[in-house]
């Protein structure tokens, strides 16, 4: 993406827990990377030889466990898709295979690559309790950020001898958005092309080479691993959240889940403001007001009409234009999608420009017809989700901006008619940037791709 | 069994549109879009024409959830 990705507007410096009561996910020092020594000083790697069945049963009896949702943004319950796979590898002639996806195409998200900078073992704990409790003798983590990669590697280095059931494998993904669908993952850890497949079949059914393959989110490892830590609550109690917007530096926060987001305001902005909308789910949930009653959390969010997705807020205060905002990300879709399906090629490039022209009066259209009647004909119709996320984005407009919407077809929109149309999606990014010390792999220019988009 | 039409086959043919008008329509954009996912037993002959028929064979039967998929494996009801 052409941001720099050291420019003050978008890199995130600061990362903290709620009120400091519970850094579990963030770890006791951030932006400080944590060697073996210190995790195992928490009480890290407390499974390491254990296996079989009895350690998937005492994973599932972890408090907290059956309700922790995956956070990668679908939020499927972690302990289903697990067992799923360990079902469907009891009757595969392929043992299963275990993947840490780390790969975070959302623009707006960062605490997948924070964890892996910075919390390696974190992760690779989580991600070796899994694949001993499935037995799976190949594990992958599947992660596009060199400096993440790099710290994984030296994490797995540091490790006094290899994990008796699993061997664990280090993927240098694409930085594209569609790698980390669970699909895309497979498939590039099969054939090295990071686009998704139409399902079914689900990577738990066929994965990787064929194998039943278990994909989760590396927060959603962190939250395991967590749960074998001294001191642990129950698992998932907390979740990371990007916040960014409202022309403040983001922050990564750790939340307790449920948290109100009038809360989180009050404390990130110093104020409650009721004026503001939030972009909520990197690109996924929908653009809604910030009710300070929103209950921070899957649940929470979804009873409202949007998705909480991987944690992410971008906070938009007037005059930002919620109508330019949608427009702006439909133009991401467009040029960012995978390049595969037809129908998600057409509808994104078609909605985004008319989006886009309604900084124009529209009289004549009838829009409050034609955007749920889009939503409606591309729900899960993609091969991955991006046509879910563009309905979700026509349906928030719809029912919580109806009269902004109004008011542009009727005169058009001052905020919207200055927008040039390239470039429309670069403030609706939050980066990571390069520790000065860090050491970044020489090759990892060459193994990424510069261009984001796919096609 | 459901209908599902795979997005990344779909070329917009539209040949399925015509042998079975009440299962398949057109989107907006020219691509097939599935109208009915569950299919009653007295449509299955015209919904396997249009299956059959299909240029880029982009249409297929799926198990539903809960279902079976022949590899003893189900989509979890989560």
């Amino acid at each position: 993406m052409a941001v720099d990705p050291r420019s003050a507007r978008f890199a995130l410096h600061e990362a903290r827990s709620w009120r400091g009561d519970d850094s579990g996910l963030l770890g006791p020092t951030p932006f400080t990377r944590e060697t073996h020594d210190a995790y195992a000083a928490l009480g890290g790697y407390p499974d390491r030889g254990a296996r079989g069945a009895g350690l998937l049963d005492r994973l599932a009896g972890t408090p907290g466990m059956a309700a922790l949702q995956g956070r990668g943004g679908a939020a499927f319950p972690a302990l289903t898709k697990i067992r799923a796979a360990a079902r469907a590898a009891a009757a595969a002639p392929s043992p299963p295979v275990v993947v840490a996806n780390g790969a975070e195409g959302e623009p707006l998200s960062v605490k997948d690559r924070y964890l892996l900078r910075y919390r390696p073992h974190l992760v690779l704990d989580g991600l070796l309790t899994v694949a001993a409790a499935l037995g799976a003798p190949q594990a992958h983590v599947y992660v596009a950020d060199a400096v993440a990669r790099a710290s994984v590697e030296t994490a797995l280095a540091d490790l006094a001898e290899p994990d008796p059931v699993t061997t664990v494998h280090v993927f240098a993904a694409q930085d594209t958005y569609v790698a980390g669908e669970e699909t895309a993952v497979v498939r590039a850890l099969t054939t090295g092309i990071a686009r998704p497949v139409d399902k079914p079949p689900r990577p738990f059914q066929v994965g990787v080479r064929g194998a039943p393959t278990l994909v989760l989110n590396v927060e959603t490892l962190a939250c395991i691993a967590r749960t074998g830590l001294r001191g642990a609550s129950r698992a998932g109690a907390t979740f990371l959240a990007t916040v960014s917007g409202a022309g403040r530096s983001p922050v990564l926060y750790e939340l307790p889940i449920g948290l109100g987001l009038g809360d989180l305001l009050r404390e990130h902005l110093g104020r409650q403001d009721s004026g503001l909308d939030v972009l909520i789910g990197g690109f996924f949930g929908g653009i809604i007001p910030a009710w300070p009653d929103l209950e921070l959390s899957h649940p929470g969010v979804a009873r409202r009409g949007a998705g909480l997705g991987c944690g992410s807020l971008h906070l938009l205060e007037p005059p930002a234009c919620p109508v330019a905002v949608a427009a702006d990300v439909v133009a991401f879709y467009a040029e960012h999608n995978a390049g595969q399906c037809g129908m998600c090629m057409a509808s994104s490039t078609a909605i985004a420009a008319t989006l886009a022209e309604l900084g124009e009066p529209r009289p004549d259209r009838n829009y409050a017809e034609l955007l749920p009647r889009w939503a409606a004909q591309l729900r899960g119709r993609g091969a991955c989700a991006v046509p879910d996320a563009i309905a979700v984005l026509l349906r928030s407009l719809l029912r919580h901006h109806p009269q902004t919407v109004t008011r542009h077809l009727a005169a058009g929109c001052d905020r919207c008619r200055r927008i040039k149309g390239d470039s429309r999606w670069e403030h609706l990014v939050v980066t990571l940037p390069v520790p000065a010390d860090e050491p970044t792999d020489p090759l990892a220019a060459e193994l990424v791709p510069s261009a984001m988009g796919a096609r | 069994m459901r209908l599902r039409v795979d997005p990344v086959k779909c070329q917009g043919y539209a040949i399925c549109t015509e042998v079975a008008a009440r299962h398949f329509s057109l989107d907006d954009w020219g691509f097939a879009q599935a109208l009915v996912v569950d299919v009653a037993e007295a449509d299955v002959e015209a919904v396997t024409e249009a299956i059959t028929d299909c240029p880029v064979r982009a249409i297929r039967w799926i198990p539903g959830p809960g279902e079976d998929d022949g590899r003893g494996t189900q989509e979890p009801a989560g």
